[in-house]
């Protein structure tokens, strides 16, 4: 109560000198030794004549100590003085030091902004080029995950969206030519589990997956079609898959990754694997024929995962 | 006191590691500053004013200002120095109220003596003793009040500043303090 007293101000202030009946004249006379006790208040004579007392003059230093704490004190005084320039000194040599270590990191900062926004500009950023090819490779289409956002993208954007979409995953129809490296690579493995044996001995593939089931339906349900169609697939494997996008964002004629399927079936098939991927995953759109808004590499659903892809993706842009 | 016009050189010959002018300084100051010590950390008092001069020599270079502002300096590094010594050693906090009672007692018979209260104090007291017993009746804020004042020479403002209140409080401290060694000095002369 009373600390909050102590702070409300003046008008505590002012009910607290007169409950005690000191002016504030006579307090501070008091206290600074300038009222002499027969001058002051009745109350306040003795207060008075102890603040004389205390405040008489000094009783005898002890010369000893007198000595040692002047001269010791006085020897401190120069050492500060002494050791001041070298502080200076120093200070001057670490701001220089500091200043010298900003502008190399600036300068270092500026080379790095410049050099990326050139790559940015130039479509030379890793995220860029990769973005057709990193969808080719992982057997995937972006086409509908693009659509709506390609009139504001921008390559550096995009880069930065595909890093961010990394974690995600999704079911995916398998469709358009990146399809085709899925079903070479399929086959592949659908043929590795049935090598040993002849097509009348074969039994279902051995995990039941489905994307061998998928697949053998996709051949009428018969194992020995599929594998007649497989070893097609795998002896003529797609010359022309990923390649890349309309607008120039790159094109890849490298031949599809054999051996890893990530996606079931045929175009068209729906079969649906859930995929991780390198550069961001996404749904394609049937209805768009996988006419891509982004222009990467699009689905012919009725090419069986054997178009030439990427061609006339420069058409697509904006296609849904 | 040191006149006006001589405080200046005095702290330039200091400033400048002079013995001579340093030795000014002390003579004028220590005296009060042993006092008020003495108020509250009697076995303590010249050691915390030896090391007040010597924390007042590595900064007495950067100081700039009159004999007020020099009194003020030297009186906040002193009060730093106690509560840095309370926080860290508190060996006998003179606060602590069987200490209290013990110095009170020893100066109660020195005014039993009197009759008379204006006569007492300063008849049967020595100036320590006078700090000591004051120290000893006020609590720890209204004590930093009235010692600083009395002894430093500070306005309110000053040991507001000095203290981190506000002037207005440090004004209520006052009048309490004084109230209080009024009564104090009342019920002493009534029970003679």
């Amino acid at each position: 109560m009373s600390d909050i007293l102590d702070s409300s101000g003046e008008m505590y202030r002012f009910l607290e000198t007169h409950r005690s009946g000191y002016a504030d004249e006579v307090v501070d006379r008091l206290l600074s030794g300038r009222l002499d006790p027969d001058d002051a208040p009745v109350e306040l004579r003795a207060v008075a004549a102890l603040f004389a007392t205390a405040t008489a003059a000094g009783s005898a230093v002890e010369a000893e100590r007198r000595a040692e704490v002047v001269s010791a004190a006085a020897l401190a005084v120069r050492s500060s003085l002494e050791a001041a320039p070298v502080l200076t000194q120093r200070r001057h040599s670490m701001l220089s030091k500091l200043f010298t270590a900003k502008a190399a990191l600036g300068a270092t900062a500026a080379v790095l902004g410049i050099g990326t926004a050139a790559a940015a500009a130039t479509g030379s950023l890793p995220g860029q080029t990769s973005h057709a090819s990193a969808h080719a490779t992982a057997g995937l289409d972006t086409a509908a995950a693009h659509v709506g956002q390609h009139s504001s993208d921008s390559p550096g954007s995009q880069a930065g969206r595909q890093s961010n979409q990394n974690t995600s995953t999704s079911s995916i129809p398998a469709t358009g030519p990146a399809n085709a490296n899925a079903q070479f690579g399929l086959c592949r493995a659908f043929l590795a589990g049935n090598t040993d044996s002849s097509v009348s001995s074969m039994s279902p593939p051995q995990d039941g997956s489905t994307a061998f089931k998928a697949l053998i339906a996709e051949n009428g349900g018969s194992i020995a079609a599929t594998i007649t169609y497989c070893q097609g697939v795998v002896t003529a494997p797609p010359s022309h898959s990923g390649s890349g996008h309309g607008g120039g964002n790159g094109k890849s004629n490298r031949p599809s990754d054999a051996g890893k399927p990530s996606s079931a079936g045929r175009s068209g098939s729906h079969a649906k694997v859930t995929t991780p991927n390198s550069g961001g995953t996404s749904t394609a759109d049937q209805a768009s024929d996988g006419h891509s808004s982004k222009g990467t590499s699009h689905a012919d659903s009725k090419s069986h995962g054997h178009s030439s892809a990427g061609s006339g993706n420069s058409s697509g842009h904006g296609h849904s | 006191m040191l006149a006006g016009d001589n405080f200046s050189e005095v702290l330039l010959a200091a400033q400048r590691g002079d013995e001579q002018g340093f030795a000014r300084l002390y003579d004028e100051f220590n005296s009060a500053l042993v006092r008020y010590f003495a108020a509250r950390l009697p076995q303590e008092a010249e050691d915390l004013a030896s090391d007040t001069w010597l924390q007042l020599a590595r900064s007495l270079g950067r100081f700039e200002g009159d004999e007020r502002g020099f009194r003020s300096f030297l009186f906040t590094i002193a009060h730093r120095r106690l509560v840095d010594y309370w926080r860290h050693q508190r060996p006998s906090d003179p606060m602590d109220p069987a200490d209290l009672a013990e110095r009170g007692e020893r100066f109660a018979p020195a005014m039993v003596e009197h009759a008379e209260p204006g006569s007492l104090v300063t008849e049967a007291i020595s100036a320590r003793e006078a700090v000591e017993w004051i120290g000893s009746v006020l609590n720890r804020d209204q004590a930093d009040v009235v010692l600083l004042r009395l002894l430093a020479g500070l306005d309110v403002e000053e040991v507001a500043v000095i203290l981190d209140k506000r002037p207005g409080t440090v004004r209520v401290l006052q009048h309490r303090a004084l109230r209080k060694l009024a009564r104090e000095l009342s019920l002493e002369a009534v029970t003679r």
